[in-house]
Formats: structure tokens, sequence, C-alpha cells
């Protein structure tokens, strides 16, 4: 198996420093709105309290950033190659769902994300598939029909079906 | 209203069918998802909660009730079986809870389990309706500047008991108090930090931010190792009762656990940790001919603290309901559900909607029954579900929590925000970032905004109210006690101090 490299503590400071970073903008950003009078009972004040203590803590966190020490395969260490491009994958999908959730629908895009996700976790084309089909139109009945909410049901469909 | 027609006109509400039929589904629903490891309570919660909030007020609450008291009992299912904590205040199960099971007294142990939490659950919920009116009419005295202190105090006691970096932790709690701030301002109702655009406008809703933290970032996590879920031993439903020996030993410790779990409770902080600590703690103490059993299979060590968790979560609802005030991350997920549906918690809750109040409570006890006459029986199929193939479960959780999240406001923006939370939290928390602050500080954020302005308001921007007004200034003194007093004790026992004074153990 192989051996997960440990986060260092230059990894995790440099995590701190970009949350830190963030919160510059945010402190930045919240100089522009107005403090009122009296001085921070407007909308600009509690941000400015929040940014300000922010920084601080970032700076702090980041100078002084512990090591988080390589305590099992969750925390401390970095996933190997193979797990980095399962994430990524992951990422993929979950960005593909989004684009596709308006054109495809609700039904074709589960279908096509837990297919994908099936695939992913091992399980052979015919299985991921009808797994796949079942589960999306299950929770579309779920949704839509016990609990009669609205989704997406895809503009792809809608202008077949419309002409 | 006296207490028994209070609690009457609650199991009234609750027992509409559609209640019931809430309180049973989320606690059934809830013990699904809060058996399968690593999704925790706050997962199992943050999933299902966009689906209550598509139901009457009233019934969505109970429902989310029965989520939390079912994922809590799935929790400790797995702690048993697996040695897998479903949440931290299952750790202390997993000691004595797992060797116990191991001598073959699994479903002994779920049992004792089950029925402990069923008394501490009744303990508890007669304590909070006896304990809430009493706290309500208290918190009417409460002003901005309590509810200003009383939010910091909240947030500082969650930074300093769970046990993490303190500063990284109060980072984070900034992290979250600033995303609260971002998009409509809910005092003046003007936009901030939009950068013009109608997506950050939107905000940070708390479902899509808890769901993605916690429950997106545990599936990266069961997804990236292809581990997939622990099997567990089949449990007969011939094998669940325990001797009597085993009850004799098991009672009292469930009774102090209750009362040990329902006064945690009503402190400030996470009293999950605390209570099944000191739990586990004093019946180790307590023990005469048993105490060599505690680390490999104690009755009382699984017992006790079981009862202690269960009784504090119910407690823990008592700051939420009368100060409107959540100190953990459970409880400010309900809190958030509760704002959600169109419900202010607050002193005023009571008074304003007691069908609310007392129909939760009541609900609560009819979960706890729920927990017990269903989830016993159903042991089997909570073992079974663990073996339902990888690829069935995490596909669906997946896209049950993308659609639940969607359907909240119909928004790509919060699929976006789903999803890039989820990241960032399985990136984070790798890095020793506690993701549980950031929770507390979205919900707490807004709380303290509002408070904070009021009192500048009030004073005329003089910072001396919140030391002139008696209450106001018993909270500040309690922050900073919670702020100094761990640094202290470290500083101290660095100078050797305790070795001076206390014997070591």
């Amino acid at each position: 198996m192989e051996r997960l490299r440990d986060i260092t503590r230059g990894q995790v400071r440099i995590a701190a420093a970009i949350l830190t970073l963030i919160g510059a903008v945010y402190t930045w950003q919240a100089t522009k709105l107005p403090i009122g009078d009296p001085i921070g009972s407007e909308e600009g004040g509690t941000p400015m309290v929040i940014g300000v203590l922010w920084v601080l803590f970032g700076i702090y966190v980041t100078l002084k950033a512990p090591a988080p020490g390589a305590q099992d395969d969750e925390v401390g260490t970095w996933p190997s190659r193979a797990m980095a491009m399962r994430l990524i994958a992951v990422a993929a999908l979950c960005g593909a769902y989004i684009v596709l959730l308006p054109w495809l629908g609700t039904i074709a895009t589960s279908f096509l994300f837990m297919t994908a996700m099936a695939r992913m976790c091992g399980a052979p084309w015919l299985r991921s598939m009808a797994a796949s089909i079942i589960l999306a139109v299950a929770f579309w009945l779920l949704f839509v029909n016990v609990l009669d909410l609205s989704l997406p049901t895809g503009a792809f469909f809608d202008a077949l079906r419309w002409g | 209203m006296d207490l028994l027609s209070a609690m009457a006109s609650g199991f009234l509400v609750a027992l509409q069918p559609e209640n019931i039929l809430a309180a049973l589904v989320g606690a059934l629903v809830g013990t699904a998802t809060g058996v399968l490891p690593g999704l925790g309570v706050l997962g199992a919660m943050a999933i299902l909660m966009p689906i209550t909030l598509h139901l009457a007020p009233v019934t969505g609450i109970i429902m989310l009730a029965g989520i939390y008291y079912g994922a809590m009992y799935g929790g400790s299912t797995t702690a048993i079986l697996l040695k897998i904590p479903g949440e931290s205040g299952s750790i202390v199960t997993t000691i004595d809870g797992y060797e116990f099971a191991r001598k073959g007294r699994a479903g002994a142990a779920l049992m004792i389990c089950a029925v402990g939490s069923f008394i501490a659950g009744t303990v508890s919920i007669l304590g909070l309706s006896l304990f809430l009116p009493f706290l309500s009419d208290a918190a009417l005295s409460f002003s901005s500047p309590e509810f200003c202190a009383l939010a910091v105090l909240g947030a500082l006691t969650l930074i300093r008991i769970t046990g993490g970096d303190p500063v990284m932790g109060m980072m984070m709690l900034l992290v979250g108090m600033g995303l609260a701030t971002i998009g409509v301002d809910a005092v003046g109702g003007s936009t901030r930090f939009t950068f013009g655009t109608e997506s950050l406008a939107l905000g940070f809703d708390l479902v899509p931010v808890a769901l993605g933290l916690y429950g997106m970032s545990e599936l990266l996590q069961v997804l990236q190792t292809r581990k997939g879920f622990p099997k567990a031993e089949s449990v007969r439903l011939r094998d669940m009762v325990p001797t009597r020996a085993e009850w004799s030993r098991a009672w009292p410790a469930i009774v102090r656990g209750s009362g040990i779990g329902f006064f945690i409770g009503l402190l400030p902080g996470p009293g999950s940790l605390t209570s099944t600590f000191a739990s586990y703690g004093i019946e180790k103490g307590l023990a005469r001919e048993h105490k060599r059993e505690f680390g490999k299979g104690a009755v009382e060590g699984f017992a006790g603290p079981e009862a202690a968790n269960n009784a504090v979560a119910t407690s823990a609802l008592v700051p939420v309901i009368s100060l409107g005030i959540p100190f953990t991350p459970n409880v400010a997920l309900l809190l958030g559900a509760l704002i959600v549906q169109g419900i202010q918690p607050g002193p005023l809750l009571l008074s304003q909607r007691p069908d609310i109040v007392w129909g939760l409570l009541a609900s609560m006890y009819i979960g706890n029954i729920a927990l017990l006459v269903l989830n016993l029986p159903l042991v089997g199929l909570w073992v079974r579900l663990l073996r339902v193939p990888q690829y069935i479960l995490v596909g669906s959780i997946f896209v049950v929590s993308i659609i639940g999240v969607y359907t909240m406001r119909s928004s790509m923006w919060d699929l976006v925000v789903l999803f890039s939370c989820g990241f960032a939290g399985f990136f984070l928390r790798r890095m020793g970032f506690d993701m549980a602050p950031l929770v507390l500080g979205l919900v707490l954020g807004p709380i303290f905004e509002k408070s904070l302005r009021e009192t500048l308001f009030l004073s005329g921007g003089d910072l001396s109210i919140f030391v002139t007004r008696p209450i106001s200034a018993v909270l500040v003194g309690l922050c900073v006690v919670a702020l100094a007093l761990p640094t202290v004790f470290a500083w101290v026992k660095r100078r050797g101090g305790w070795s001076k004074t206390v014997p070591a153990p």
C-alpha cells in the first residue's frame, strides 16, 4: 500500500496564510461600509470587528502553525496519487452536475452522476446503471410526488416535449 | 397556563397523526443515517434537514428532533458494534461498549444503551418541562447586551472545550461569522460583500455550509479510500436481553448519568463530550468490585455515559428555546431550522408559540418511545444497512444532499457552496482545522451582530453598558474566565504548581 505523505507545518502555514489573506480582503471591503454613529451601529461595524480579529488570529496561526501530526488516513496526511485522482474526478462530477442540471433535469443528471459514482466505487457497468436509474426515479418520486417540491425537468427535455 | 395543561396541549399537538409520523420517520431515518460511520449526528441532520423545511413548522421541527435523537442512537450502535463513534458523545462508549460486545454481549449492550437513553431522555424531558418556563421568564430580563455577551460566551466555551487548538478554533469561528455577514444585512436590509453579484447577495446559508463541511467531506473521505463502510456481526433479537446481574449494575449508572447529563446540558458549551467523560469518571470512581473491568467491558462504563449523552441532548435545547442561542453545532442546526421556518427562538417563543415548544417537548417523548419500540427490533436491519454496497449508498447520499439543498431556494449558488465547502472541509480537517466553530460562527454571527448594534444604539456607543448591567456583567465575567482559566491552568501546570498540591493519579 502506498505510504501517505504527512502534512507538514509549512503546508498548514500556507493554508492559514490563505485564510488570513481572505480575511484581509474581507476587512478591506468592510472599511468601505458605513460604520455609523454611534460607532459600530451600522452595517460596517461588526464586519470591521470580525475582520480585524480574523486577520490577527490568522497571522498568529500562520506564524505558530501547529503540525497536525499524522494520526490516520484522515488527519495529518495528504491523499495518495490514486486518492487524489478520485477526488479530482468527484470534483469534476460535482461541477458537471451543476452544469447539466438545468439542461438535462434531475432524473437524467442524477442517473449520470450516480452511475459515475458507482463506477468509481468499483461496481460493474450494468449494476451501476440499473441501480442508478432506479434510485434516480425513486428520488424524483419522493421529492416531487410525496414532498410536492419543484425540481428541474431540464431545458433539453422541455424543448423536445414542446417542440 | 400551568405545567400539566401546557404538557397536555403539547401532547395534543404531538399526537396529531402527521406529527407522530414525522417523529417516527425522523427517528428511523436519523438512525439509518447515524448508523453509517463517519457521517455523525451533524452530517445526518444536515443531509436530512432540507427535507424537513418543506413540512409545516411544527411537523418539520418534530421530524428534525427525531432525526437528532435517531442519529445519536445510530452513533452509539456503531460505537458498540464497530468501535466507531458516530459523534463525540459516543467516544466513551467505544471503550467499554465495544469490549462488552466482544464478549458476545453486543445485543445486551445495545438494549442497555437503548433503555438507558430512554430513561435519560425521559428524565431530561421532565426536567426541561420544569425548567423551561422558569428560564424563559428569567430570559425576559435579557436585553441586547446580555444576548451579545451570551453569544460570545457560547463561542468561547465551544472553542475552549472541544480540545483543539483554541487560536485555530477562534480563527474558524471568525471565518464563520464573516461568512454570515455576506449578503443581505439582516438589520438594515442593504447588501454587503457581494461584488455586485446576485449569487453572493444570497449569502451563505447554514444548510449547504454545514452539509458540505460535515456530510460531503465525510463522503469524500469514504470515496477517496474506497474502503467502504466496515462490516458488523449480526445481532439476534434473543441475545438482546441483559442478565439480571447486568441490569442491576446498569440502572444506577443510568440514573446517575441522566442527572449529570441534564445539568451539564444546561450550561453554556458543548456538554456532550464533557458529560460522558464526567459520567465515566464518576462510575469508575464509584466502582468497587468491578473497578478492574473498566476499559475491558464494564457495564457501568457505557450505560452511564450513554445516558448522560442522551440527557444532554435534550437539556442542551434549553438555551436555544429560552434564549435563542445555541452552544453546539447540532443545536445550532436546530436553531437554523427554526429560523428558516419563520420561528424566532428566544424569551418570547414560549409565550408566542407554545404549540411549537410544548409540541416539540411532547414529540421528543414520542421520539424516545419510537426509538425504544422500533429501533431495538430493527437492530438487525441497521446491521444489514452496513452491508448495502458502497456504490449504492455513496451515490444516493450525494444525490439526496444535492437535491435537498437545491430545493431550499432553487438556487445553483447553494450547490456551488455545498461542493466548495465539501472540498474545503475535506482538506482543512486533514490539516487539523476544526469545522465546528465555523458552523457555530455562521449561526452566532447574526445574533451577535444584531445584539451588538442594538446595544450600541441603546448606549450611544458606550461599551461600559456591558459591565454596568448585572446579568451582562456576570456573562462578561464568565467570558473572561472561559478565555483565561485554561491558560492560567496551563501556566500553573507548566510551573509545576499542580505537582505540589495535587498528587499524581
